[in-house]
């Protein structure tokens, strides 16, 4: 039924007044450019110069900005610049890796400039919340990385770029599967355990967004607050920290293009060593069917057969690894095109990456486009907008990769995935066990095809209305449009022995389901922003508003029973059992938040952050939450009595303390609903409700408190620079699923009930020198440590293989304890009883308590959820035009419980690895490995989670190694080009690890042992500009 | 710089106005949900809830192709059958046994018959808020019957089990409770289906809806397993004289649709439909008859008679064509053991297939009744109680002669003058071949007590004799999972030898 909407009730009319409001203000601010661009100005100065570098190189590109009439303008190759200024105007210069340096004209016609070497980056501009500040002046935890540090690796996604970049971030890999890299971002270690909660926020251009769907290429800097202090503006949705990103921006004084491409060639980074001697593998099948209690599935006739046969065709010794995991290529393009004049700049990057997965089947051709563009329309305003956008079109297997990964080594070496004659081979014998043959699926196009469409943008409005008083407007809106087309084709099989029909490959229902998700996203704020110094003293101040307001939305059809396999769209199948569904939720956020630094001369720093904010999510008597942070700086190296210790140059001493939210519960935890419950009565399916799931009706705000204390120190003539911080960062309230017993019948309620806590400490150092006049070099590393405690949670809940309970890290492991094998009748016999009744060669399960007997009490907290530590080095160099940086990064102590294929023989007949010709034999008494088995059930190894399934997966790697070259501008030039450099990079060069068989990075500790495997890559490129 | 100014400040009114005049801007709510504050208003919420109740009988297993009450899957637990993909977990169960770390239905029972007696227990707490009189002591008659349903399966899985008959919503969900003695939950059992018996319509089962002798039936196998001889007797020939039921005069149809929807035998199924109520994954006739997801034993085909027509009607033999009713064509014409999933040494089912099938694969759609009690069931139940009441008087052998009478069976009446262990031998062999692949045979065992006997070292397949089953005295009482235990420390405590 339709209902009018009703234009008296306050929903009625409001919100879409909200929603038509805000594309009609930026329409009428747009206005504005016109109205101003009649206001005069005085007639300016010209003024020429040149720009040089202390060893009196001639500066490019170093920007000129003039304040009086405002224009900027950048210096050409030669150092050389001309600018028109009014007599008092001030002209800054400024250029990467160097000091800022401020003229006053003052009569002067021709004005020459030395700039000096920024060793110490105190003067760098960093991008906080809502805001930006000068380093030197930052009195909380923050740790930025710039674009062209980022941009030495190569990947699609820049988030998988952040690893050991940037200490206190610890960036997890889950797969190197293209355009599903699984990135998992932590900052500070796992915070809370509440459903989505442990994500940071990411700002991108001072607006929500998202990192993964941008072009590295566009990024500028991203800045990783962590403390609350920096955290705090961004009160209920910063506990996990904020990731804020800056994407380029033009600069004034002309056109630039710049384009750069690479292609890499990538395969994987380990892959396991299988069993693929048919015979051998028949025998070892034979042998773990026995030890299970199975029927042996091999005649003797058939293994001599595969033993003896001089026709490897027809009794093939397979690896199907060899099929299915391919070295493939990746490439991208990029092309900027930037500049500015007038007081308008402008940047528009577009990219175009093609990755091709080396598991068959995987593929994403992804396109980007940025768009910035900024002009100061008047003395006093500015507006802007950042606009990205990105197209994704992804293919991937039906089941993804880890379905494909597993059932690959689900399939015996006996047969080869297609006859000679091109026919699809299911098994070698009927009897055999096995999955889906994963090459059928893959020629067969039995993919999804996912089309991904994704829109984020903002116009922003900047008004000077007195000198240090800005008033700062902002709206965006994110746009997401994902859709998926999944096929499943009717696919005839055969048995490779006889060649006879062995019914269809396993693609689950053949039809189609087609569904689009869309995701709608606005947020819009506004502020008034002073800054101002009053002799000695500095003030700066914030305060402002914003609402955010999210919409997603789904629909899903299907269709079954396709008369075809070419056709697939919905209008192809028959309407006869079609199936739909679809719904939408909302959430919204109010908040209301405010700001203010002061420091003392430079010397002494406070700082003060407010935020109050109101959610849909919460009920409405608890749904608003007030949160602070305040925190204070030293820079002791201003004091007198350090200002004469020559060898030290900076010293700085800081501390914050704060309090944020987390509000990240799904939308309406605390609304209570009725489940469709149908059933079938006489013919009809007829319609039902239950309500089983409880809710509670009190809910509130789930918080993290930080503090954080820290110093930054520059010594040695500006040469090494040290960072470090400690933290302790305690989240309570924590929203959660509380456990319910089963006879309870009901799904957990959603409560506020636990405490958490993270203390731990990063430390980073960067060392840059130089060797006579042309050779430099930098080492740089940081580390990263926290350590992860329970602190309240109530009752002690047991997962299968996991415990949370208090004074214990969270989610810690709690197994039954592997002790070796038993070697004879004798051993079992005088051991103490097991779990369940083994025989020679089985685990040996430790009595942890005594008891002479194994069971739910002997299992005990094991260490390796977390890792203890987390490091990266980083190496440059560079002479003349070469430059070499390598970036190693290492993860230690984390552990992995992993089972199933691959780590476990002949789970669905999955081919086991060759360590199981080590395995346990009445003759080959080993004590580290079990007889062999049927990991389908094997109750002796299987039915009780052991730290048999613990694997050790600390890690150190070689990250990322890359040698580039850049050709003398006076060789580019003769070419008309101004810049060209070309680079060769490798990355996931080695790994050190005892994790067996595979990549030892991964985001789950808990789970199947196969997934997309990580790439080595390596990268030839180049990038020109014009 | 006037017009400026003044587009400034039209620029704050409005965004000022934006901020204050969207008052329930953060006032959210599902919008594809229904609230349950806007439930049990009115009678038709009754409805709505009474169905809602019954869909708890599709719950998932946990397992690939099974629900819950894919009964031939508890065949897969006794000699009856192999599963060779270890649907419901009965292989596992056999081969290495059962723990409180088991999956499958050593799992899914327990969670799942609990979430079941949560929804009924919410809908007995509040279908009094909407209805009244007659048509309210029918529906809550509805809901004891499901309860005393799903209690009978606790009781005769776990044994000993918590018991809570409150609304779910008005319990502490931080509480712990220790089990019950499986005594007390047997009584509670036979008291929710005294008030389903009162409460139901004494008719013909037809639309899924229980009726009042599907309770007195589940009654009836409440008593059998306490082996309250009597009363069950007593109780079964109420059913017999009641005369809404009778044997279906064709065997096989009690098992495909829609000969199911007027089969006068079918006391109690799950009932599908095409196109919306499908099975869970496949159709029956991909998991039995494609893949074979259980295979009959060599031992439950020398069980059958000479001539025992059920034989061929519940399963299939190596040649059997398009005249036998093997639903496949092409190179698997003829059936061969050993091709296609077949393992040699066992039998391809034959029963719930519907006729109509050709190669049964992927995509292939069936919706057949999971039918969890006949009628021929009652009449052998009473054959088994009298028998042991008052031993082969002429009212056992008339039970049992008539359903081995059934047009098409045509079984040949049992020989006169039977001792009572002779005749209780005679009902077990025909309870074992009348309801073969229908999952009763592992329940029979245990109640029974002849579960070991038969269960422990048993070779399932004869051309591998040194393979045998394991099966212990402790599985009387199936583990409470573990889980449970952890969740309600330190009251209650795991069954006895786990």
């Amino acid at each position: 039924m339709l209902s009018k909407p009703n234009l008296f009730s306050p929903r009625g009319v409001v919100q879409p007044l909200t929603r038509s409001l805000m594309p009609t203000i930026f329409l009428f601010l747009l206005s504005f450019n016109y109205v101003l661009a009649q206001v005069q100005t005085s007639a300016p100065k010209r003024i020429s110069g040149k720009v040089v570098s202390a060893t009196g190189d001639p500066l490019e590109n170093v920007t000129v900005n003039v304040n009086k009439p405002v224009f900027v303008t950048t210096s050409n190759a030669k150092g050389e610049f001309t600018i028109s200024a009014d007599d008092d105007a001030f002209i800054t210069f400024s250029s990467v890796g160097f000091l800022p340096q401020t003229i006053k004209v003052a009569g002067q016609t021709q004005i020459n400039v030395v700039l000096q070497s920024q060793t110490a980056e105190l003067n760098q501009v960093v991008v906080v919340g809502y805001n930006t500040q000068s380093k030197r002046k930052i009195t909380s935890a923050v740790v930025t990385v710039s674009g062209e540090d980022l941009n030495k690796r190569v990947a699609p996604n820049p988030a998988t770029l952040l690893q050991g970049q940037l200490p206190g971030l610890q960036v997890t890999q889950n797969s190197g599967e293209p355009g599903n890299e699984g990135v998992q971002l932590r900052i500070r270690g796992v915070g809370t355990f509440s459903g989505a909660g442990n994500d940071p926020l990411v700002i991108v251009d001072g607006l929500p967004g998202s990192l993964n769907i941008l072009n590295p290429n566009d990024i500028e800097s991203i800045t990783v607050l962590k403390d609350a202090a920096s955290a705090a503006i961004y009160g209920s949705r910063g506990a996990n920290g904020v990731i804020v990103v800056k994407t380029k921006k033009g600069k004034g004084g002309g056109f630039n293009i710049s384009y750069n491409y690479n292609i890499g060639i990538q395969s994987a980074t380990a892959l396991p060593d299988l069993i693929t001697n048919s015979a051998q593998f028949m025998e070892l099948s034979n042998e773990a069917r026995l030890n299970s209690g199975l029927q042996p599935l091999y005649t003797q006739d058939q293994i001599d057969q595969y033993r003896n046969a001089t026709d490897r065709v027809k009794y093939p010794n397979h690896n199907w690894l060899n099929d299915v995991f391919k070295t493939t290529t990746t490439q991208n393009h990029y092309l900027n095109a930037s500049g500015g004049r007038d007081n308008t700049t402008y940047s528009l990057g577009i990219g175009l990456s093609d990755q091709d997965g080396i598991m068959i089947g995987f593929e994403e051709k992804k396109y980007t486009v940025d768009f910035g563009l900024s002009s100061k329309v008047n003395k006093r305003v500015t507006i802007g907008t950042n606009i990205q956008m990105r197209y994704s079109d992804r293919k991937a297997p039906e089941n993804g990769s880890t379905d494909m990964f597993l059932s690959t080594l689900a399939q015996s070496p006996l047969y080869p995935p297609r006859s000679a004659d091109g026919r699809w081979i299911k098994r070698a014998y009927p009897n055999e066990l096995g999955n889906k043959n994963t090459v059928a699926i893959v020629d067969e196009d039995v993919r999804i095809r996912y089309k991904d469409y994704y829109t984020q943008g903002n116009l922003s409005l900047d008004v000077d209305i007195i000198d240090g008083l800005k008033w700062e407007n902002r709206a965006g809106i994110n746009y997401d449009s994902y859709k998926f087309n999944d096929f499943r084709p009717t696919v005839q099989m055969y048995y490779y022995s006889d060649m006879s029909s062995a019914g269809l490959l396993d693609v689950g229902t053949p039809g189609l389901n087609v569904g689009r998700t869309d995701n709608f996203y606005t947020v819009y704020y506004s502020q008034l922003n002073f800054r101002k110094q009053f002799g000695d003293h500095n003030v700066s101040a914030l305060a402002g508003y914003q609402q955010e307001y999210n919409n997603g939305s789904n629909l899903n059809a299907s269709r079954t029973q396709f008369p075809t396999n070419v056709l697939r769209e919905l209008d192809a199948g028959p309407a006869n059992g079609q199936t739909n569904s679809g719904t939408s939720s909302e959430w919204a956020i109010r908040s209301y938040y405010g700001n203010v630094n002061y420091d003392f001369q430079d010397k002494y720093l406070l700082g003060g952050s407010l935020r109050y904010d109101g959610t849909s999510r919460l009920p409405s008597n608890s749904r608003w939450g007030l949160f602070y942070s305040f925190s204070g700086g030293w820079r002791i190296s201003k004091e007198s009595f350090l200002e004469n210790v020559s060898w030290l140059n900076d010293l700085k001493l800081r501390g914050s303390w704060g309090q944020l939210g987390n509000q990240n519960i799904g939308n309406y935890p605390y609304q209570p609903t009725l489940d469709n419950r149908s059933y079938a009565f006489g013919g009809t399916v007829l319609p039902g409700f239950s309500s089983s799931t409880l809710v509670d009706p009190s809910l509130r705000w789930e918080t993290t408190r930080v503090i954080d204390l820290g110093f930054d120190l520059t010594v040695m003539n500006n040469r090494l620079n040290i960072s470090a911080d400690w933290f302790n960062k305690y989240t309570f309230d924590i929203l959660r699923s509380s456990q319910v017993p089963l006879w309870l019948g009901l799904n957990a309620p959603t409560i506020n009930d636990g405490a958490l806590r993270n203390k731990g400490f990063e430390v980073s150092a960067l060392y840059k020198d130089m060797i006579g006049k042309s050779f430099t070099w930098s080492i740089g590393g940081n580390i990263q440590r926290y350590v992860n405690k329970l602190e309240h949670y109530g009752k002690t809940e047991i997962s299968y293989n996991s415990i949370r309970q208090e004074g214990h890290p969270l989610d810690e492991f709690y197994l039954y304890q592997w002790d070796g094998i038993f070697q004879s009748q004798d051993e079992i016999n005088k051991s103490p009883v097991q779990p369940v009744t083994p025989t020679p060669g089985d685990l040996k399960i430790k009595d942890v308590n005594g008891d002479n007997k194994i069971d739910a009490n002997d299992r005990t907290y094991t260490s390796g959820r977390y890792p203890a530590y987390q490091y990266a080095i980083n190496l440059s160099a560079g002479y003349k035009g070469f430059d070499l940086s390598a970036q190693f990064f290492g993860s230690q102590g984390q552990k992995i419980y992993v089972n199933g294929w691959g780590i476990e023989p002949f789970r669905q007949g999955s081919v086991p690895t060759t360590d199981w010709l080590n395995r346990w034999t009445p003759t080959n008494h080993t004590n580290t490995m079990p007889k062999i088995y049927v990991a389908d059930n094997y109750p002796a190894v299987q039915n009780y989670p052991s730290t048999y399934f613990l694997k050790d997966a600390s890690f150190f790697r070689l990250k990322n190694i890359q040698l580039g070259y850049t050709v003398p501008t006076h060789l580019v030039r003769l070419i008309g080009l101004k810049v060209a450099r070309f680079y060769f990079t490798a990355d996931n060069v080695f790994t050190i690890s005892k994790f067996p068989g595979l990549d030892p990075e991964r985001a789950s500790a808990s789970g199947t042992y196969v997934g997309y495997p990580q790439n080595k890559i390596f990268t030839f490129g180049t990038s020109i500009q014009f | 710089m006037k017009q400026c100014l003044f587009n400034i400040s039209v620029f704050i009114t409005l965004a000022a106005g934006l901020v204050s005049c969207s008052k329930n801007f953060l006032d959210r709510t599902p919008p594809s949900s229904l609230s349950t504050s806007v439930f049990w208003k009115n009678e038709s919420d009754a409805d709505l809830a009474l169905t809602g109740i019954y869909n708890y009988l599709y719950a998932s297993s946990g397992g690939y192709a099974t629900s819950q009450y894919t009964v031939m899957a508890w065949d897969n637990f006794s000699d009856d059958s192999y599963g060779q993909y270890n649907y419901g977990g009965g292989t596992t169960a056999l081969t290495a046994g059962i723990t409180p770390q088991s999956g499958d239905f050593v799992y899914a029972y327990y969670a799942n018959c609990y979430q079941s007696i949560a929804a009924i227990n919410n809908f007995l707490a509040n279908v009094g808020k909407v209805l009244s009189g007659q048509k309210l002591q029918q529906y809550k008659a509805e809901a004891y019957f499901l309860r005393g349903f799903n209690y009978l399966w606790l009781a005769q899985l776990y044994g000993n089990v918590p018991i809570t008959t409150e609304d779910p919503f008005s319990q502490d969900f931080r509480a712990t409770k220790a089990k019950s003695p499986k005594a007390d939950v047997l009584k509670l059992v036979e008291s929710d289906l005294d008030s389903a018996i009162a409460g139901l319509p004494d008719k013909a089962y037809g639309d899924g809806h229980a009726v009042k002798a599907t309770a007195m039936g589940y009654k009836l196998r409440a008593l059998m397993l306490q082996q309250k001889w009597s009363d069950a007797a007593a109780l079964a020939k109420a059913i017999i004289d009641g005369g809404k039921f009778s044997l279906n005069p064709n065997y096989p149809s009690n098992f495909y649709k829609p000969d199911q929807n007027s089969s006068p035998e079918i006391m109690f199924s799950v009932k599908y439909q095409l196109p919306n109520r499908q099975h869970q994954d496949v159709a029956l006739a991909v998991h039995l008859q494609r893949w074979k997801g259980e295979l009959g034993t060599q031992d439950l085909i020398n069980e059958y008679e000479p001539g025992d027509p059920r034989k061929t009607m519940t399963f299939f033999f190596a040649g059997d064509t398009q005249a036998q009713g093997w639903p496949f064509t092409g190179d698997l014409l003829v059936a061969t053991p050993g091709k296609d999933s077949w393992i040699p040494g066992y039998y391809c089912v034959k029963k719930w297939l519907t006729p109509s099938l050709v190669n049964p694969d992927y995509g292939a759609l069936d919706d057949n009744d999971f039918v969890l009690l006949r009628y021929a069931d009652v009449k052998l139940m009473y054959a088994e109680a009298q028998n042991e009441v008052a031993g082969p008087d002429a009212s056992v052998y008339q039970q049992i002669n008539e359903v081995r009478a059934r047009p098409g069976i045509n079984m040949p009446a049992l020989p006169q003058g039977l001792s009572r262990e002779q005749m209780r031998d005679r009902i077990r062999h025909e309870r074992r071949v009348e309801f073969a692949m229908e999952g009763l045979r592992y329940h029979d065992l245990r109640r029974w007590g002849i579960a070991k006997e038969k269960l422990n070292g048993f070779v399932q397949n004869p051309l591998f004799p040194n393979i045998k089953t394991q099966y212990d005295d402790k599985y009387e009482f199936w583990p409470i999972p573990q889980t449970e235990i952890d969740r309600n420390q330190p009251d209650m405590i795991q069954n006895q030898g786990y």
